[in-house]
């Protein structure tokens, strides 16, 4: 078997690579075993976030709570937005701590040092839908495409605008489609 | 030969991966050994003739060098009568400002300590060509040669090839040559490979404020070699070969690849030096053609051989390697030996995901460290797989990879006990 870390085309009945000496048996999986395929096909472990043979992300599809989702504008990550007209109209995003968790947390994101704890908070009005953002005194402020928004003030936030928390961190706030 | 037969100074016991193999395989069996060896008969702690190598270039200057000088005034002051210490300095150039120094002249050493000067580029040869040239000075079979090189910055004035040459030189000498790399922007393979040439070690010093304590432990752990020149000696039945590709690797207490070396007879690995209560591993990878039948079978036959600390040459008694022969394969792993061979992978692919990056292939790279986080998860080892994704993160932002993430997995990767 072809060793798919360094290449080395391995003997009949080896188990670990003979140069690189990397299990190969990870690889040889019974195809019943749950799991999770990337999309080139390549079976991976439930929970997988690269695949183990080609090393592209696995993208899983995440089950959204709302139509309402930010996009991370670098790695395309999506970050759902729990809101809705009838229980949550108002979502605080920050970044989690042991003593505090945001309702939106973006502690995943490769930037989130730059998030407060408590930074911005996104509400709904019931009856027009539309989605609005105030920033909560953050320290590095909230950006609406580009333009530092006053602290406290509300701003309407349209389909397509980029939000940034901090000046380096960007996400576009979207609509899905349900 | 002229050896003297030992009074079995050395423990020595094996373990298989699996210790079974099955009858009439229809292809040879890939099997890893697991040698260990464990000092017992302690000897008095060694002389050491101790050559400090110290790159004083301009980045040195402020905290390091001010921790550094901290540093080797303590060494000074630990160093027993009968040791002797050298100090060369370097910077584009090299000098000696101790030569061949016994402890009765701590008051000058000390003095000359405080002089040193921060100014100049950075030519590692240099400093190794004439810490060589020092440690020359005293030539006793009963005193250990040892070098400890320390720089924070990469060779720019000088030539990487003739470190090597000089490590080899070293190593025939019986110098060893222990590297610490101070700081973020020194080159780890070369370090690296000056320090397994020479049969020394190598070490990442993150902070100034830590040379105080990585200086002394390395120190002491030069007083503490119990025996010396260690040599595993292999006899293999003809059914049996070692791997062409990677044959054999030291585990404990740094992972290293080692050639044997064949003398027409059997193959020799050389194994480095034993210090007193630590145990060495030596990680053997081989290929093993199915027996036909017979209950108990001999695979190979090995001695170890070694010196005392005044330079004499010894050997132990001839042990036996065992597998037993079943008629249908068993399942069974060795967890011992499964540690030591995901250490020795996860090693060996750092090294590739680092070649791989410096060949501008990034994607074949991430697949490699893909594979790492899941033996650093396997293992529990949560700043090891941290680091790894570190590593993922910035090969996908910038496809390649900065010095400091160089040197901070190539260290993790190749440390094994502290």
């Amino acid at each position: 078997m072809k060793c798919p870390i360094c290449g080395l085309q391995n003997a009949e009945g080896v188990k670990f690579c003979e140069r690189c000496l990397s299990a190969l048996d990870i690889f040889m999986v019974n195809p019943e075993e749950e799991g999770i395929y990337c999309n080139q096909g390549h079976w991976n472990p439930i929970g997988a976030k690269f695949c183990s043979i080609c090393g592209e992300p696995i993208k899983i599809e995440p089950i959204l709570l709302s139509p309402y989702v930010l996009v991370e504008k670098d790695s395309g990550k999506i970050i759902s937005l729990p809101l809705n007209e009838e229980e949550i109209t108002k979502v605080i995003v920050g970044r989690k701590s042991t003593e505090f968790k945001p309702d939106v947390d973006l502690s995943e994101l490769t930037l989130s040092a730059t998030v407060s704890r408590r930074h911005a908070m996104l509400i709904i009005d019931p009856e027009s839908k539309s989605i609005s953002i105030q920033d909560l005194g953050s320290t590095n402020g909230t950006y609406l495409n580009g333009e530092r928004l006053e602290p406290n003030k509300i701003y309407k936030v349209n389909p397509g605008d980029v939000i940034s928390f901090s000046k380096k961190l960007h996400l576009t706030f979207e609509v899905k489609k349900q | 030969m002229g050896l003297i037969r030992s009074k079995e100074d050395i423990v020595l016991s094996y373990r298989w991966e699996n210790s079974t193999i099955a009858q009439n395989l229809p292809f040879n069996e890939q099997k890893f050994l697991l040698i260990k060896m464990r000092p017992i008969n302690i000897p008095p702690q060694p002389r050491v003739n101790l050559i400090l190598v110290l790159d004083k270039s301009s980045s040195m200057e402020g905290e390091p060098l001010e921790n550094l000088k901290k540093a080797v005034k303590e060494i000074v002051q630990i160093l027993d009568e009968e040791d002797r210490i050298s100090i060369v300095l370097f910077d584009s150039e090299a000098r000696t400002i101790v030569s061949n120094s016994p402890t009765s002249q701590r008051k000058e050493i000390v003095s000359r300590i405080e002089d040193i000067f921060p100014l100049g580029g950075t030519c590692i040869d240099e400093g190794i060509a004439t810490g060589i040239e020092e440690s020359e000075k005293l030539q006793s079979e009963s005193i250990i040669k040892w070098m400890i090189l320390l720089t924070d910055g990469k060779n720019e004035h000088g030539n990487n090839d003739r470190c090597l040459d000089l490590a080899r030189i070293a190593k025939r000498n019986g110098l060893s040559i222990t590297t610490l790399g101070l700081g973020r922007k020194w080159d780890p393979r070369l370090l690296e490979q000056i320090a397994d040439i020479s049969g020394g070690k190598m070490y990442y010093v993150e902070n100034p404020k830590e040379l105080k304590d990585r200086f002394i432990s390395e120190f002491r752990s030069i007083k503490n070699i119990a025996y010396k020149d260690l040599s595993l000696k292999v006899k293999l039945e003809k059914f049996a070969r070692l791997s062409d590709i990677s044959p054999a690797f030291i585990i404990t207490p740094q992972i290293k690849k080692i050639e044997p070396l064949w003398d027409g007879e059997q193959w020799i690995i050389e194994g480095g030096n034993l210090e007193r209560e630590k145990e060495k591993l030596i990680l053997l990878q081989m290929f093993i053609s199915a027996p036909e039948s017979s209950y108990i079978n001999k695979v190979l036959e090995y001695i170890i051989e070694y010196r005392t600390i005044f330079g004499e040459k010894l050997e132990s008694s001839a042990h036996n390697v065992v597998l037993e022969v079943t008629e249908s394969y068993v399942s069974q792993f060795d967890e011992e030996v499964r540690d030591a061979l995901q250490k020795v992978s996860l090693y060996v692919q750092q090294e590739l995901a680092e070649k791989l990056i410096d060949e501008g292939k990034p994607l074949e790279a991430l697949t490699v460290l893909q594979t790492m986080v899941q033996t650093a998860i396997k293992f529990e080892d949560g700043d090891l797989k941290n680091l790894i994704e570190e590593n993922i993160q910035k090969v996908k932002a910038d496809g390649t990879l900065p010095d400091e993430l160089r040197i901070k997995t190539k260290y993790e990767t190749k440390m094994v006990d502290e």
